[in-house]
């Protein structure tokens, strides 16, 4: 009769939801490769900026004609503000001298100068909560009213700047990580979809004969999962060649320590188990 | 062991398919629901395996009751009950004895047990000589008998059968027939339905028929009476007027 028909359609149909695993697995494995690039872009960037960070001082200089006791006074007042870790004194000579290591070889030039024009200042470094513009904007006022305080300098533009940037990064991660998860768990729960179609002869008769939802749904749970785990592990090969090549090219980069790298793995797994549990429940729930 | 209270059953809210059907079974009884193809015979069926709920009215399996079963509940009762259909419902990837023992395995049996139940089973139906064969490989009637054994193998105490033999050929239908009739002797009781008229006639089983979704006439069961006559006069005492509740 439609023996033949019938044969071939299951044949089609395991084929097909053979075809559908490897799109289900690249699909998570495309997610995670774009997901895990922004974020390590996101890691570099942070990375670059906690370094900067240590830099962070601000500068006082000093009224030129300003009395030595006023220094003195300007300097605890200084040390004195909240955010504040230490005021480093530094003389016109001290000044002079480090513009001359900056110049390098070209430090020649200053012997043509004959009297030293840089003023005297403290270099004010900062606690670490304090390193962001926002802080480092209101102390600069304060150190601004303090007497004998001629000017104060510090990177307001670039810094403001890298900051945008790094909270950029974040709102494209976050956005990214929607987009990205929500677009590989549809494609599983399609996969899945499939394969319980291509099987719902094998699940009506378990359930005639009294096999538990819970029972029927592991399988498919699991093979959901194994999705998401070998599109992960995938995934992760390919950040980790692609962080290889970048860094022999640019230098030392960061990459993800193993517990991301887990994460990561696990996240995955996660999306993978989610498409499958969404389509068997959709699947037994109707019948 | 069996009872249905006034179930109704409307199908996508217009269609009535089972109208005030009220009926009991005990232990160990054979009942043949007879009646044309859409008379409501499947859907009683459903009713009883709790595939479908009765819209009114109460069915009530082993224990449970429509009105008070989750779904969780539904495995349970579908292990103490075996189902057989027209179509079979084998799985064409699988032997013979992998589709008796899929009915065990989905269970979470242990493997020992689903062995030793599987060939039992097998050899109950008289096929275990075939189990390595698949279900292509087989008549109608060997099919049906591979779908009783997975019937059996739970060790139910109510066997459904939906129209057993309307796949089956003359001579494989005598030979479902009198399996269905010694599982019965073993204690299992036998609701099966059918819209074969002559099938019927040859057995002294209790009859329900239906007509559009209702019980029409009873006939009880004819075994222990004396009168072996002829088929024709014991129709003749099928009482036309109210069925018995
Ligand atoms: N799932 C369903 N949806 C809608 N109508 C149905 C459904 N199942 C059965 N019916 C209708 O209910 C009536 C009884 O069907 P059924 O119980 O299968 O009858 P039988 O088994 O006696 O042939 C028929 O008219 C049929 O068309
Ligand atoms: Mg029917």
């Amino acid at each position: 009769m439609s023996l033949k028909y019938y044969l071939r359609e299951t044949l089609a149909g395991y084929r097909r939801a053979k075809l559908m695993g490897l799109l289900s697995i690249s699909s998570v494995t495309a997610a995670l490769f774009l997901l895990g690039t922004f974020l390590l872009v996101t890691l570099n960037f942070q990375f670059a900026l906690k370094g900067l960070r240590e830099k962070f001082e601000i500068q006082a200089f000093i009224r030129d004609g300003a009395p030595e006791a006023q220094v003195t006074v300007a300097g605890s007042a200084i040390r004195s503000l909240p955010g504040v870790r230490d005021a480093a004194f530094v003389s016109k000579e001290e000044a002079l001298r480090r513009f001359r290591e900056e110049l390098g070889d070209r430090g020649g030039l200053l012997s043509a100068i004959e009297t030293n024009p840089l003023p005297r200042s403290f270099r004010v470094s900062l606690q670490p909560e304090h390193r962001n513009p926002e802080s480092m904007a209101a102390l600069a006022e304060k150190i601004q009213k303090i007497p004998g305080v001629d000017e104060v300098e510090y990177g307001k533009a670039w810094l403001g700047r890298l900051y945008r940037v790094g909270y950029l990064l974040v709102v494209i991660d976050a956005s990214l990580l929607v987009i990205v998860s929500l677009a590989a768990v549809m494609v599983v729960f399609n996969t899945i979809q499939l394969t319980l179609y291509a099987r719902r002869q094998e699940i009506e008769i378990m359930r005639l004969v009294g096999a538990t939802d819970g029972f029927i749904r592991r399988p498919f749970l699991l093979e959901g999962m194994a999705q998401g785990l070998a599109g992960s592990l995938l995934g992760g090969v390919g950040l980790y060649l692609g962080y290889r090549v970048l860094s022999s090219q640019f230098g030392m980069l960061g990459f993800f320590s193993r517990q991301q790298m887990a994460a990561l793995v696990l996240f995955g797994v996660a999306l993978g188990g989610l498409g499958s549990w969404v389509a068997v429940r959709r699947f037994l729930g109707r019948a | 062991m069996l009872d249905l209270i006034h179930a109704s059953k409307t199908y996508q809210g217009s269609w009535t398919a089972l109208r005030d059907v009220s009926f009991a079974m005990e232990k160990g009884e054979f009942t043949v629901l007879i009646g044309p193809s859409g008379s409501g015979k499947s859907t009683i069926l459903k009713l009883i395996m709790m595939q479908e709920r009765p819209d009114q009215g109460v069915v009530k399996v082993a224990g449970y009751s429509s009105e008070s079963m989750t779904r969780r509940d539904i495995p349970r009762l579908r292990r103490k009950l075996g189902v057989i259909f027209q179509d079979f419902k084998l799985l064409g990837n699988r032997t013979v004895y992998e589709n008796v023992a899929f009915a065990l395995e989905v269970t979470s049996a242990p493997s020992g047990l689903v062995h030793r139940k599987s060939m039992a089973a097998l050899n109950e139906v008289g096929l275990s000589h075939k189990r390595h064969s698949y279900p292509f490989q087989l008549s109608g009637g060997e099919q049906q008998k591979v779908a009783i054994a997975r019937a059996l193998v739970n060790d139910p105490f109510l066997l459904l059968a939906d129209e057993p033999t309307g796949n089956v050929d003359p001579r494989g239908t005598l030979e479902i027939m009198e399996i269905l009739k010694e599982i019965n002797t073993k204690g299992t009781a036998v609701l099966m339905a059918t819209h074969e008229q002559e099938l019927v006639k040859k057995m002294p089983f209790r009859i329900i028929a239906l007509e559009a979704g209702s019980i029409c006439r009873e006939v009880p069961c004819r075994l222990h009476r004396r009168g072996t006559g002829p088929v024709a006069s014991l129709m003749a005492r099928i009482p036309t007027d109210p069925p018995t509740i």
